[in-house]
């Protein structure tokens, strides 16, 4: 049974917009009106009961129930069948490694970084190639935008009052994407972290924002060591949170498949590409301002005069996605308190 | 859809109602010892040296103590690092400053 409160509103499409939006209750974006009909069939799909605990979101420590996250499911546009993402994506963010408090509250723009493994992203169509961080594709857009309203509307981050975002930027509204397991020549980020190939996981990461890194070289293709290059030092920019703060930092490369190919073509596994890109992602000390050269000595992340991205390579994190063409990368800097991603196993009901 | 109206479901999720309950508040502060524990951002360390002269100038506190959360926490024995941001005072050190202080004050600069 349904216990949220019933509210009465305009019938008419424009009419729901408006009053939802007056309450303060979406991302600014029309919205769907979260109907007892709509709302129970999320919840029958996961086969729990409405009032059962996924867990307390920071800051406002809004209890997310089963019917609370099946009504921003519905607002967001999710179909019933993406539910079990967003329990455990839920879960996943308020472990504590995950430092989700600070995330809501921070003038930092971060917000997480939803990355799917396994068979669910077939199961839900969850694009894992060609414009997977683009617009186009309802399980990726919505599912990263529910998690947004449950932040909002559940975690009680109200964007400039409680989330003190300087900026804030684009992937606030969403951002999940599923790894293209099927095009990487390497083993999935889930089998990485220990998890089955045949396991389904979300992995949140706390994404501060993103840039395109085109490692390439016009009518040629690029060679690995080229890539190597490009890519290791799209993460030493001057102002990402890796660089400027001194935590041992785990930052994210969304490598496309040619990349990914091109490396592998060489004999890299992923491993070896993590060291190779640690030990280039490197800045003289003397770049440094000197406070910060001083906070990167106390935390030994220093080499041989070179300041380190982070302590050790394996805590790079590598996601092979994107569509077959173009030599396109993508570097995720990350909140940068030390925080690390955390992966849940999606429970699909039946399965 | 047609009619004057439409139900929906609330979305917002309430917190749990919460039995802890505030320790008891001091009326004045004339005579205590503050503790002023900064969590670890960059220039709390220099608005608490002058907000401590302060609170002793106008507000009559015998004594002050700093904590610096983030250097007091910043490695374990074995050199690793493990102070990350916006964590909670480690209970090793919020006890020390129980013991010490009357009141305890938190803050950032950043």
């Amino acid at each position: 049974m349904l216990t949220s409160k019933l509210i009465e509103v305009s019938p008419s499409f424009h009419g729901i917009y408006e009053d939802l939006y007056e309450r303060g209750w979406t991302d600014g974006l029309p919205v769907i009106p979260p109907t007892d009909d709509l709302v129970q069939a999320c919840i029958e799909y996961v086969g729990r009961d409405a009032g059962d605990i996924v867990g307390e979101i920071p800051p406002a420590g809004g209890v997310a129930t089963i019917e609370k996250i099946a009504i921003n499911a519905v607002m967001a546009g999710c179909r019933p069948e993406y539910m079990p993402v967003l329990l455990a994506a839920i879960e996943a963010m308020i472990g504590s490694e995950f430092e989700l408090r600070a995330m809501q509250v921070t003038s930092n723009p971060a917000t997480p970084f939803l990355v799917i493994n396994g068979p669910i992203r077939q199961q839900i169509g969850l694009n894992c190639g060609a414009s997977a961080l683009g617009p186009g594709f309802r399980a990726n857009a919505t599912i990263g935008r529910a998690i947004r309203l449950l932040l909002l509307n559940v975690g009680g981050a109200i964007p400039g009052t409680v989330d003190k975002a300087t900026l804030g930027w684009p992937g606030k509204f969403t951002m999940c994407l599923g790894e293209n397991e099927e095009a990487s020549p390497w083993e999935p980020l889930h089998v990485e972290r220990g998890f089955s190939q045949e396991e389904s996981t979300v992995t949140v990461i706390p994404a501060a924002g993103c840039f395109n890194v085109y490692a390439g070289t016009r009518g040629e293709f690029a060679g690995a060591d080229s890539a190597l290059t490009i890519l290791a030092h799209s993460m030493t920019v001057m102002g990402t949170t890796e660089v400027i703060t001194a935590f041992y930092n785990h930052p994210v490369l969304i490598v496309n498949q040619m990349h990914a190919g091109i490396l592998a073509n060489v004999g890299l596994s992923k491993q070896q590409v993590k060291q190779i890109l640690w030990e280039r992602a490197r800045l003289p000390m003397g770049m440094l301002p000197p406070w910060l050269a001083d906070e990167k000595r106390a935390c030994n992340l220093v080499e041989d005069g070179m300041m380190l991205l982070t302590d050790k390579p394996e805590r790079l994190t590598l996601i092979v996605a994107g569509g077959p063409t173009g030599l396109h990368s993508t570097y995720v800097p990350i909140m940068g308190g030390g925080q690390a991603p955390i992966t849940k196993v999606i429970k699909v009901p039946g399965r | 859809m047609g009619g004057s109206t439409i139900l929906i479901r609330d979305p917002i999720g309430e917190p749990r109602t919460s039995d802890l309950k505030l320790s008891p508040r001091p009326e004045s502060l004339e005579g205590l010892t503050v503790g002023l524990l900064s969590n670890g951002w960059w220039s709390w360390n220099v608005v608490q040296q002058r907000f401590g002269e302060l609170l002793k100038e106008r507000c009559g506190v015998a004594d002050t103590m700093f904590l610096d959360f983030r250097a007091a926490t910043m490695k374990d024995k074995g050199g690793n690092l493990t102070w990350k941001i916006a964590r909670g005072a480690d209970p090793y050190y919020a006890d020390q400053l129980a013991d010490k202080c009357d009141v305890v004050i938190t803050g950032l600069g950043n």
